[in-house]
C-alpha cells in the first residue's frame, strides 16, 4: 500500500471520531455545557458507545486472527468519501450552530450526525469484514460464447442466486476480463437480495487470446453511500478468443518461395535393380500400381514405382518471431497490438499458401508452463482451427529468440522487424509486419469540466490527477514500444515483404526494396 | 421481467420538492399573519421566491454542464478585484432605495440556493446542499414561536418529519444516482453496456423491508435530531441586531431589519411574557417573525399597535407598521420614528429609515429620550390606565405626503393620538382617532397546517382504498367477469390472475418466455395445464368442452399456492401493489 493510501486510510478511521468529537468539545467550550453536555450524552452517548464496543470487538478479532485474514486494518475501514464529507460537514454545521447561531446549522448538523453514526454502527454489526465473500458461491460468471473470433462482441452473464445483501445495503460487483476489454459494473439492489438476477453486458469486441478473466471484485454499500465492507474477489471465468484468418491480397511472391521440384524427376535405379522397379506393397500404395502377374509369382502383392517421380508439392515453413523481451517492461497496449497484428499476418499467409496448395508448416514459440518451447503444426488446406487454436496461446516470450526456429528449409520469418542476422542462404525471408499503431490520444479530462456528471465519483480531482499521470506514462511507454518495436537489427534480405494490415479486415503485401 | 434502469433525477426532483415547500410554507405562513396587508406580500415574498428559485436552477445549470466548483469561484473572486466593484456601485446607482432592498433581498436568497442546487447533485456536498431547504423549512418551523423555551415542539412535528424524511430521502437518492452514474461511467476505462437486467425470482416483502429499515434510520436521526438540536439553537436579541447594524448605511440597515418582511419585532405589547418573547426569537438565516400573542395577534389585525412599559400597554399613538420597506423600529432601544409616508396602519412603515441615526425621529412613551436638535413634536399617548403627553422627534427625508391615520387600542379610554413632526426636509402630521376593544380572550393566529395535513391524510387513504378497491375488481374480473366474454379471453383472464398471483410471491415471466418454459421454471403444480391451454389459444387450436373449466380451477390453485408460498406480510403488501401483474 502506497504512502497516499495508508494516509487516506488513517483519515478515514479518524473521521470515525475525530470530527464529532471535535465539534462538541467546541459547542461545549463555548456555551453553558450543563443541560446540552447531558442531552448529547443521553442522545449520542449510546451510539458512541456501541460504537467504540464493536470497533474494541473487531480490533481485539483481528489482533488474534490467526488465519492469517489479508489487510486487517482495511476491515474496519469503512468510511467512504461521501461519509467521510457527512462526518466533517455535519461536525462543521455543529460548530456553526454555536459560532454562527443559525438554528438550521444545529439541525442540519445534527441530522447529519445522526445519519452517519447510524450507518456506521450499522456497518461494523451487519457487515463483516469478508461479509460479500459468503456470497462467492451464490454468483456465478460466463461468457458468452465462451469460445469467439477476434471482434467479435461478448457478452457476460453474471448470475446472482441467493445472493444474500443486508438490509440497507447494495451489493456491487465489477470486473474485466483484461486491460483490453470493456470494464463491466454491477449494482444489487437490496430489495433483490435472496432472488435470482441475471445481468447482461456487452464487454465486446473481444480481443485475441486464452484469458483467465480477472476476477469480480464484489462489495457491499450502505443505501446512503457512507460506508462499505472491504471488496472480495470472486466469480473466476475463461474466455478463449481465437484470432480471425484474414485475407492476403497479392499472395503471388509468396509461391515463389517453397521446397521441391516443379517438374517430374526420373526415378534413380541402383545397378543391382531391373527394369521394373518392383517392391513389396506396402499399406496405402495405390492399387492400381500392383503388378498382379509378379504378385501371383512372388505369392505377395508386389507393386512397380514409375519411372519417374511426380512434381512435389512445395513445402513452406512460416516461423511467428514472438520475441521480444522488452514488451513486459512496457505499459501501454501497443506490444499486444502489434502481436495481434503479427499472429493474423501469420494465419493470413499461412491460409493462402495453403489455398495455393503448398504444405505450410507453422511454426512458433509458445509458453509452456514457465519455460518456452517450439511448436510446429502443418496447416491443413480447408481446417485452420488448429492454427487458431495455437495463435490464441501465443504471447511475447523473452527466451527463444527467432534463430532458434530457423532450418535450412525453406521458410518465412513473420516478424516485427529483422532482428537476427540473416543466412547467407536466400532460404530465409523475412515477412516484416507494419501494423497501424496509432499515437495514444490524449483524453485526460479538461481541467474546468467534470468528465462525467456532477455526482460521480470518477469526477473527483485526484482521480483526474492519477489518470492524468497514467496517461502521460502509457503515451511514454507507447512511444519507446514503437522505438523498440520497429527497429531492425540488420537489413532486410532480399525477397521479403512488408505486410499491411488494412482497416477492411485484409493483408496486403508489397516487396521491400 | 427486465428491470428499467433507475432513474438518475430523483434527487434533484427531492431538492425541488424541500425548495418549493418550503417556500410555499413561508408564504402560507406569511399570508396568513396578521402582520402582513395582502398587497404587501409580493414585495415581501417576491424577492425570497425569485431569488432562491433563480439561485437553484443556475446551480443545477452549473452542475449539469459539468462545471467544476472552483470555475466560478474563481470568476467571483476575480470580479470582486477588478469589475465587481464597479459593477456594485453601477448597480447602487441603478436603483432606487427601494428596489435596491428588493434586489439585495433576493440576492440573499440568491447565493446559498445557487451554491445548494450545485452541490445537491455532488458526490460529497450532500449536507451543506441541504442547509438552504432547512433554513426555508426553519423559517416554516419557528416563525412566530418566539424563543428555543417558547418552542411548541408538538406544532412542529409535521414539518420536523418531513425535514427529516426529506433529509433522509434526499440523501438515499443521491446515493442511488451516484451507483447508477457509476454503474455507466469510468474514468480511463470503458464500461460495458448493459445489456439486459432479468429478475427471475424475488422476495415480494424485502422492498418493503428495505424501505422500513431506511425508515427506521430515518426515525432514529430524527429523535437524536428533535432532542439535541434545540439545545443548540441560540437567541437573537431583536434590539442588539439592530444596534449590530447601525454602523452600516441607513438603507441597507434598512434592508436587513426588513428582510422577507420579518422586521425585528412590532410595537405592540401584551404582558409582560409576552414582551420578553417579543424580544427575543431564535436566530436563523432567514429572520424570523416574532412571537405574537393572541390579543397582540388581533391588535395586528386592527390598525395600530401601542408603545408599552412593563407589559402594560401606554401608548396609542406609536405609528409602528411593520411591514414598510423603511421603516424602524427598535424595541431594545424602544426608538420609533413618528412619522409615516402612508396613511394607513402596515403600509406606511412606521418610521423613516432614512432619519435614523440622524438625530431625530424618536419617540415613545415613557422612556423618551430626545436626541438631536430637531423640533421635537409632542404626542399625546393613551393607555390602559392612563393617559400621557410625550415629545415625539420625527425626522422624515420627505414632505409629507399623507396625514397617517393611527387607530390605537385602549380598554379604559378612548385614544385620540395626535402625533406631529417635523424635520429639516419636511413636516408630517399625524392624526389617528380610534377605538378598539381590549379583547382578553387569547385568539390564534390562523394557520392552515390543520387542514391541510387532514386533506393529505384523506387523499393519502382514498389513494390506499383505491388500489386495493382496483385490485378486487380486477381480480374478481379476471375470475369471472362482469361483462361477457369471448372463450378465449376468458382464458387469457385465468392466465393473467395466475400471473398477478405469481408476482404477488415475487415471481416473474422472463420477456419472451414461452408459457411452458415459465410453467416448467417455476414448478407450481397446476401452471403447466394452463401454459397447455394457453398455447393452444395462442395457436388457433380448438378447445375442448372442458378447457375453460380446468384452466379455471389450475388458475385458481396456482394463485393460491402462490399466494401462500408469498406469506402474510407480503399478501397484505400485494393490495397496494401497482402494476398488478
Amino acid at each position: 500500500m502506497s504512502f497516499g493510501a495508508r494516509a487516506q486510510r488513517v483519515f478515514r478511521l479518524a473521521t470515525l471520531w475525530v470530527p464529532s468529537w471535535g465539534a462538541w468539545y467546541v459547542v461545549f467550550t463555548a456555551k453553558h455545557p450543563h443541560e446540552l453536555v447531558r442531552t448529547v450524552g443521553l442522545a449520542l452517548g449510546p451510539l458512541w458507545g456501541v460504537l467504540a464496543v464493536v470497533l474494541a470487538f473487531r480490533a481485539a478479532a483481528l489482533t488474534f486472527d490467526r488465519k492469517g485474514t489479508p489487510d486487517r486494518l482495511g476491515q474496519i475501514d469503512v468510511l467512504t468519501g461521501a461519509g467521510a464529507a457527512l462526518a466533517w460537514t455535519s461536525a462543521l454545521a455543529i460548530v456553526g450552530a454555536t459560532t454562527i447561531g443559525y438554528a438550521s446549522l444545529a439541525v442540519v448538523g445534527l441530522l447529519g450526525t445522526a445519519v452517519f453514526h447510524i450507518a456506521v454502527v450499522r456497518t461494523l454489526l451487519v457487515v463483516r469484514g469478508v461479509d460479500p465473500s459468503r456470497a462467492a458461491t451464490t454468483i456465478t460468471r460466463r461468457f458468452s460464447p465462451d469460445v469467439v473470433a477476434s471482434g467479435d462482441n461478448v457478452v457476460e452473464e453474471v448470475r446472482f442466486d441467493g445472493t444474500h445483501v443486508p438490509l440497507g445495503f447494495r451489493l456491487f460487483a465489477t470486473g474485466r476480463i483484461g486491460p483490453r476489454f470493456a470494464t463491466s459494473r454491477h449494482v444489487l439492489e437490496p430489495s433483490e437480495s435472496g432472488g435470482e438476477v441475471v445481468l447482461e453486458a456487452d464487454v465486446g469486441p473481444a480481443v485475441r487470446g486464452e484469458h483467465e478473466a480477472e476476477h469480480l471484485r464484489v462489495w457491499l454499500e450502505d443505501t446512503f453511500g457512507l460506508t462499505r465492507s472491504m471488496p472480495v474477489a470472486v466469480a473466476a471465468a475463461k474466455l478463449t478468443v481465437l484470432p480471425r484468418v484474414r485475407d492476403v491480397e497479392q499472395a503471388v511472391p509468396l509461391l515463389e518461395r517453397g521446397e521441391g521440384p516443379r517438374a517430374p524427376r526420373t526415378a534413380s535405379r541402383l545397378p543391382t535393380e531391373g527394369h521394373f522397379h518392383l517392391r513389396e506393397y506396402q499399406q496405402g500404395d495405390d492399387v492400381r500400381r500392383i503388378h498382379w502377374v509378379r504378385s501371383l509369382a512372388a505369392g505377395e502383392l508386389v507393386v512397380r514405382l514409375p519411372d519417374e517421380l511426380p512434381p512435389d508439392k512445395p513445402h513452406v515453413r512460416l516461423v511467428l518471431d514472438t520475441y521480444f523481451p522488452e514488451a513486459f517492461a512496457l505499459d501501454c497496449d501497443a506490444p499486444a497490438e502489434m502481436l495481434d497484428a503479427l499472429v493474423a499476418v501469420w494465419l493470413g499467409v499461412g491460409r493462402a499458401l495453403a489455398a495455393k496448395g503448398v504444405r505450410v508448416s507453422m511454426v512458433t514459440a509458445v509458453p509452456q508452463g514457465e519455460s518456452v518451447i517450439a511448436k510446429r503444426i502443418d496447416l491443413g488446406r480447408r481446417d485452420s482451427s488448429a492454427a487458431q487454436r495455437l495463435g490464441a496461446t501465443i504471447g511475447w516470450q523473452g527466451r527463444m529468440p527467432v534463430e532458434d526456429l530457423l532450418t535450412d528449409e525453406a521458410t518465412f520469418v513473420v516478424s516485427r522487424g529483422v532482428l537476427a542476422t540473416p543466412p547467407a542462404s536466400d532460404a530465409i525471408r523475412w515477412i516484416i509486419v507494419v501494423p497501424d499503431l496509432a499515437e495514444v490520444p490524449w483524453t485526460a479530462p479538461a481541467a474546468v469540466v467534470f468528465p462525467h456528471p456532477n455526482g460521480s465519483r470518477d469526477n473527483r480531482w485526484s482521480y483526474r490527477n492519477r489518470f492524468t499521470s497514467e496517461l502521460a506514462k502509457k503515451r511514454w511507454h507507447h512511444r519507446r514500444a514503437l522505438l523498440a518495436m520497429r527497429t531492425n537489427i540488420a537489413s532486410p534480405p532480399v525477397g521479403s515483404l512488408a505486410a499491411l494490415p488494412r482497416p477492411n479486415g485484409t493483408i496486403h503485401l508489397e516487396r521491400i526494396r | 421481467m427486465k428491470a428499467e434502469a433507475r432513474p438518475t433525477s430523483t434527487a434533484a426532483l427531492l431538492y425541488w420538492l424541500a425548495i418549493v415547500a418550503g417556500l410555499v410554507g413561508i408564504s402560507v405562513l406569511r399570508a396568513v399573519s396578521p402582520v402582513y396587508e395582502w398587497y404587501r406580500l409580493p414585495e415581501v415574498l417576491g424577492p425570497l421566491w425569485i431569488g432562491t428559485l433563480a439561485g437553484v436552477a443556475f446551480g443545477q445549470l452549473l452542475s449539469a454542464l459539468r462545471v467544476r466548483a472552483w470555475v466560478p469561484l474563481a470568476v467571483l473572486g476575480i470580479a470582486a478585484m477588478g469589475p465587481g466593484l464597479w459593477l456594485a456601485s453601477l448597480f447602487y446607482d441603478l436603483f432606487e432605495t427601494a428596489d435596491r432592498a428588493l434586489v439585495e433581498n433576493a440576492l440573499v436568497a440568491f447565493a446559498p440556493a445557487a451554491v445548494g442546487g450545485y452541490l445537491a447533485l455532488s458526490e460529497r456536498g450532500s449536507l451543506v446542499a441541504f442547509w438552504y431547504p432547512a433554513v426555508l423549512w426553519m423559517v416554516v418551523i419557528l416563525d412566530g414561536q418566539g424563543t428555543a423555551e417558547a418552542f411548541d415542539g408538538r406544532a412542529a412535528i409535521p414539518f420536523v418529519v418531513g425535514l427529516g424524511a426529506l433529509f433522509v430521502a434526499f440523501l438515499r437518492a443521491r446515493e442511488t444516482r451516484r451507483a447508477a452514474l457509476w454503474r455507466t461511467h469510468a474514468l480511463g476505462t470503458n464500461v460495458a453496456t448493459t445489456r439486459s437486467r432479468t429478475v427471475l425470482r424475488t422476495s415480494p416483502s424485502r422492498a418493503f423491508a428495505e424501505q422500513a429499515s431506511t425508515m427506521l434510520v430515518a426515525a432514529c436521526a430524527l429523535v437524536l435530531t428533535a432532542w439535541v438540536a434545540p439545545k443548540l439553537w441560540q437567541e437573537e436579541k431583536i434590539g442588539e441586531s439592530f444596534s449590530h447594524v447601525a454602523s452600516t448605511t441607513t438603507s441597507s440597515r434598512a434592508n436587513v431589519r426588513t428582510r422577507f418582511g420579518a422586521h425585528d419585532g412590532p410595537p405592540c405589547c401584551g404582558t409582560e411574557e409576552h414582551v420578553q418573547r417579543r424580544k427575543a426569537r431564535v436566530s436563523e438565516y432567514l429572520p424570523l417573525l416574532p412571537a405574537l400573542a393572541g390579543d397582540e395577534a388581533s391588535s395586528w389585525e386592527g390598525e395600530s399597535c401601542v408603545p408599552c412599559t412593563d407589559g402594560m400597554r401606554e401608548a396609542a399613538a406609536m405609528p409602528g407598521v411593520p411591514g414598510a420597506a423603511e421603516g424602524e423600529w427598535d424595541p431594545g432601544r424602544e426608538r420609533g420614528t413618528a412619522s409615516s409616508t402612508a396613511s394607513t396602519y402596515g403600509s406606511g412603515g412606521y418610521g423613516t429609515g432614512a432619519a435614523y441615526g440622524t438625530g431625530a425621529a424618536y419617540g415613545s412613551g415613557d422612556f423618551y429620550e430626545p436626541t438631536g436638535s430637531d423640533t421635537t413634536p409632542t404626542g399625546t399617548v393613551y393607555g390602559p390606565g392612563h393617559t400621557k403627553t410625550f415629545p415625539v422627534a420625527a425626522e422624515k427625508p420627505k414632505a409629507v405626503e399623507a396625514t397617517p391615520s393611527i387607530a390605537a387600542t385602549a380598554t379604559t379610554a378612548t385614544p385620540t393620538g395626535n402625533v406631529s413632526s417635523t424635520s429639516s426636509s419636511g413636516t408630517g402630521t399625524g392624526t389617528g382617532t380610534g377605538e378598539k376593544a381590549d379583547t382578553s380572550t387569547p385568539r390564534e393566529t390562523p394557520t392552515p397546517w390543520r387542514g391541510t395535513l387532514v386533506a393529505t391524510a384523506i387523499v393519502i387513504a382514498a389513494l390506499v382504498v383505491g388500489r386495493i378497491t382496483r385490485r378486487a375488481l380486477v381480480v374478481r374480473h379476471l375470475a369471472r367477469p362482469f361483462w361477457r366474454e369471448t372463450i378465449d379471453q376468458r382464458i387469457s383472464n385465468h392466465w393473467h390472475r395466475m400471473l398477478v398471483g405469481l408476482r404477488d410471491a415475487g415471481i416473474a415471466p422472463v420477456r419472451d418466455e414461452q408459457p411452458m418454459a415459465f410453467a416448467k421454471r417455476v414448478g407450481i403444480e397446476g401452471m403447466d395445464t394452463c401454459a397447455k391451454i394457453l398455447e393452444r389459444v395462442r395457436h388457433g387450436v380448438g378447445l375442448e368442452a372442458l378447457d375453460l373449466q380446468t384452466m379455471g380451477a389450475a388458475s385458481q390453485a396456482v394463485y393460491a399456492t402462490a399466494r401462500k408460498k408469498a406469506g402474510v406480510l407480503a399478501r397484505t403488501l400485494a393490495w397496494l401493489r401497482s402494476p398488478l401483474a
